[in-house]
């Protein structure tokens, strides 16, 4: 059986229990189908089961949140939350695990070119790329400080954001192997997660750093940046080849491009579904968002999965069928990614979010494939939300945001963000200017069983605001 | 016996204040800088004058908050603070800001939001390895300052300037280094505090006559001393920027203790290294600047441990005092790597500018102290 010939039930957002028993009317032919590193077809790369299941082994917070009920998109939660398995997996059958660190997406594209090459053996040998960075979500996925707490023992409290748990993984060594190389990246970015960086090169054998400068407008400035960027992914290969023994080419570079930009322009077209046509929640929409970095340490199998998301949702667009009410409140979302708890929050009170600027830009813009590849990939780290000014970010934000009519604008930063600390005012005063819309600021929580009272009264005084302008 | 004090640096803060006054109205530019990887010879060299924007108090940093969040550094937000209310302040023609962390690098936009200040922002790599395309990267942001500066004052560009501010600098760290070499004897001659307070001065005062004023006080030390105390600890400063108007911290160690060696921006890494050019001037300011005893946010940050362990043993340091600024990611992450490396008990203290705690604060001290003996 294929997936083609599955029949999503109506779209709808259900809860955790609803995909308990939706779960039980997927063939198990079906199920057999879906494994990571493809083309393996090994049983114990399965992944398709229902969130009960990590929720049993410790991703608790799924309990609470609603999620879209299409095939693809358990797809999605299946793979996501296999990534600890799968990175330990990857160990096993022979590939080099490599920590990409910092700069949210270009680097992995460099990473997977070698893997795509390297890798092309039935499983074995290659490498795979991760984001520790991504291990973010982990304390609220688990309802847990472990991680942070550990975090504090090694240096890094309370008052930083909570990218800190990615040093509490590291130190921890069980939420994936100890990695075969670490590059980090750092500079014009972010200072908390440069602190957990400079913790965790003090933990590892060896780091390979490299620069992420400010962008630069004017044209001999740019280029000049972004022959600096070039010369420092240089020195990344050069350590890539000395791991993996590969030889890496400009046509596995250009290989490793396109299929980076298939997934960007998927991604892409799936937050027009989105936002544009409420076929698809806030919540799958940032996970999708945020697979642009490294795939979920695998770019094949993830690259399959949005495929299929962008297939149901043109089917529902197709159809008419929409997930979220089309005059719902339409509402902008800036912020360091929010916690999923909010984006479900504001969705059961009848809005839904139409423009989002989640600091990952330098992931979704698509790297330009007609000139050398490592100047194609530079450029495109130069668009990062962090690069350049609070000013630009909020001008990409507000473009945006006037394109989807937005109504409201929500800016969560996070309490001890160095970069939040400095530009939430800037980012909130430009954007008053510009839309002339309001606009609620607060910062996300701890991880926490509920949304705090005082988060929750805000957020429905600001959705009864907007709700009263119409 | 106060080597200098304080109604003396009053006095001479005051003139140079006038003096900039005055320099100002013929036409002179003024330009400020916070960080000491901003490259003050090139700025002279330009025709302005450069004048370390280092003062930060609890009153400033609250009338920062028009403009930033609670949770920025308590330095910028004072910063900010001090352009409502400092006549120094409101002295600048521009500003020449360093990325040296993420607060300092949307510093620029937030003056010049609120106080139309032309600011230049200087890259330096956050990356301290050197190698020769972020050298050449960083070259090429201090030929963009050179064009800036002549923007604002005006002024043709002679190299010979450059060469002369050089020069003078050189003398200004070499002066200061053997002044802070009298803290390394048993007892030290100088305190901490005077020390912290003479880098202030020559950051304002222009370097020939610092460099007279430095060669009276080291005069003064030559002779000898009034017995002091051989017996109190001798501690190690470190952490974010120390602001002049925050003494508080040495104030009270300094009852009790001797601080004979600091890491601090505003301390001994202000001139601790020279610049050597034997090359083509920009090329050795380049390579000086970007070289330089890292602040604990570049990476590796490596070299700033090993300075300090270097100063722990010249000096036989027997504890370390750290001091963060609240939300400055850059030191406080770094505090427990520093006891781990160093070996030696360490007093962390973080906070603002805030005096609430100063009795809690002398408390700690003090037990710290009791723990060293
Ligand atoms: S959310 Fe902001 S402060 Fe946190 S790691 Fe990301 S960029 Fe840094
Ligand atoms: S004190 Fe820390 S946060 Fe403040 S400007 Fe300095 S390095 Fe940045």
């Amino acid at each position: 059986m294929s997936w083609f010939d599955y029949q999503d039930p109506t779209p709808a957002r259900i809860t955790f229990d609803e995909w308990d028993d939706l779960f039980q009317q997927i063939p198990d032919e079906l199920i057999d189908q879906f494994h990571y590193f493809p083309p393996n077809q090994e049983a114990w790369s399965k992944y398709l089961f229902p969130p009960q299941v990590f929720a049993i082994y410790g991703a608790r917070h799924l309990r609470r949140l609603k999620f879209d009920n299409s095939l693809a998109a358990l797809r999605l939660w299946g793979f996501v939350q296999n990534e600890i398995e799968r990175l330990f997996r990857a160990r096993q059958v022979g590939k080099k695990v490599v920590a990409v660190m910092g700069d949210l997406g270009p680097l992995a594209v460099i990473v997977n070119s070698v893997a795509a090459r390297a890798g092309s053996s039935k499983d074995g040998g290659g490498c795979v790329a991760f984001y520790p960075d991504c291990w973010w979500w982990t304390p609220f996925a688990m309802e847990s400080k472990v991680l942070l707490d550990k975090a504090a023992e090694l240096g890094i409290g309370d008052a930083t954001c909570f990218s800190r748990a990615a040093l509490g993984a590291f130190a921890k060594h069980s939420y994936f192997p100890d990695p075969d190389l670490v590059i980090a990246a750092t500079g014009a970015s972010c200072d908390d997660y440069s602190g957990v960086e400079s913790l965790v090169a003090k933990m590892v054998p060896e780091v390979v750093w490299v620069e992420t400068p400010l962008r630069r407008v004017e044209p001999e400035a740019r280029e000049r940046v972004e022959r600096m960027v070039v010369e420092e992914y240089q020195r990344v290969l050069k350590k890539l080849e000395e791991l993996t023994g590969v030889k890496v080419t400009e046509a596995m570079l250009q290989q490793g491009i396109r299929r980076a930009n298939h997934l960007r322009r998927l991604t892409q077209r799936l937050k027009e579904l989105a936002y544009g046509y409420g076929v698809f929640p806030a919540l799958e929409t940032m996970v999708v968002e945020f697979g642009c970095l490294h795939g979920y340490s695998d770019i094949v199998e993830w690259t399959a999965i949005v495929e299929h998301l962008v297939q149901t949702g043109e089917a529902r667009l197709a159809a008419g069928k929409t997930v979220l009410a089309l005059d719902s409140l339409r509402i902008g979302w800036v912020t360091p990614p929010a916690d999923p708890l909010l984006l479900c929050y504001v969705e059961d009170r009848g809005a839904r979010i139409v423009a989002s600027e989640y600091v990952i830009n330098q992931a979704l813009s698509l790297i330009d494939e007609s000139v050398p590849p490592l100047l194609g990939i530079a450029r495109s780290l130069l668009t990062g939300s962090l690069i350049g000014t609070s000013r630009e970010r909020a001008e990409m934000f507000v473009t945006a945001a006037q394109g989807r009519r937005a109504e409201g604008v929500i800016v969560s930063g996070i309490l001890g963000g160095s970069h939040c600390a400095m530009e939430s005012r800037l980012i909130g005063d430009y954007i008053k200017q510009k839309l002339d819309i309001p606009i609620l600021e607060f910062d996300v929580a701890p991880p926490n069983k509920a949304i705090d009272r005082q988060t929750q009264t805000r957020i429905d005084a600001f959705l009864e605001l907007v709700r009263s302008r119409r | 016996m106060a080597i200098l004090d304080s109604a003396r640096l009053e006095s001479l803060r005051l003139e140079r204040f006038e003096e900039l006054t005055g320099l100002k109205a013929q036409g002179k530019k003024v330009v400020g800088y916070f960080c000491l990887y901003a490259p003050v010879e090139i700025v002279q060299a330009a025709g302005a004058i450069p004048v370390r924007l280092a003062r930060a108090d609890y009153g400033s940093a609250l009338a920062g908050e028009r403009f930033l969040r609670a949770d920025a550094c308590p330095f910028c937000k004072a910063s900010l603070g001090k352009f409502v209310q400092d006549p120094l302040y409101q002295l600048v023609d521009g500003v020449v800001i360093v990325n040296t962390c993420d607060m300092m690098r949307r510093l620029p936009e937030a003056l010049t939001t609120n106080f139309s200040v032309p600011v230049f922002l200087l890259y330096l790599p956050r990356t301290s390895e050197l190698f020769p395309n972020r050298l050449q990267g960083f070259q090429a942001g201090l030929s963009d300052l050179k064009a800036w500066l002549g923007g604002l004052t005006g002024q043709e560009w002679q190299e010979e300037r450059l060469l002369e501010a050089i020069d003078e600098a050189n003398q200004l760290r070499r002066k200061l280094q053997e002044l802070d070499q009298t803290r390394a004897e048993m007892p030290p001659k100088i305190s901490g505090g005077e020390l912290f307070d003479i880098v202030a001065l020559a950051t304002l005062l222009p370097p020939k006559r610092m460099l007279n004023l430095l060669n009276d006080l080291l005069a003064v030390l030559r002779k000898p001393a009034e017995a002091m105390n051989k017996n109190r600890a001798r501690l190690l400063l470190t952490g974010s920027i120390l602001s002049e108007e925050d003494r508080t911290l040495i104030e009270i160690v300094e009852e009790k203790a001797d601080i004979v060696a600091d890491t601090v921006c505003t301390g001994s890494r202000w001139f601790n290294e020279e610049i050597t050019v034997a090359e083509e001037p920009f090329a050795g300011l380049a390579r000086f600047y970007f070289s330089r005893t890292p602040c604990a946010c570049r990476r590796p940050n490596t070299a700033l441990f090993e300075y300090i362990k270097q100063q722990v043993a010249a000096r036989k340091v027997q504890g370390i005092v750290s001091k963060s600024l609240l939300y400055c990611d850059a030191y406080r992450f770094e505090v427990k790597q520093l006891r781990q490396e160093v070996g030696l008990p360490v007093l962390e203290v973080d906070g603002d500018y805030s005096q609430v705690n100063r009795q809690q604060l002398r408390t700690r001290v003090e037990a710290f102290l009791e723990m060293l003996r």
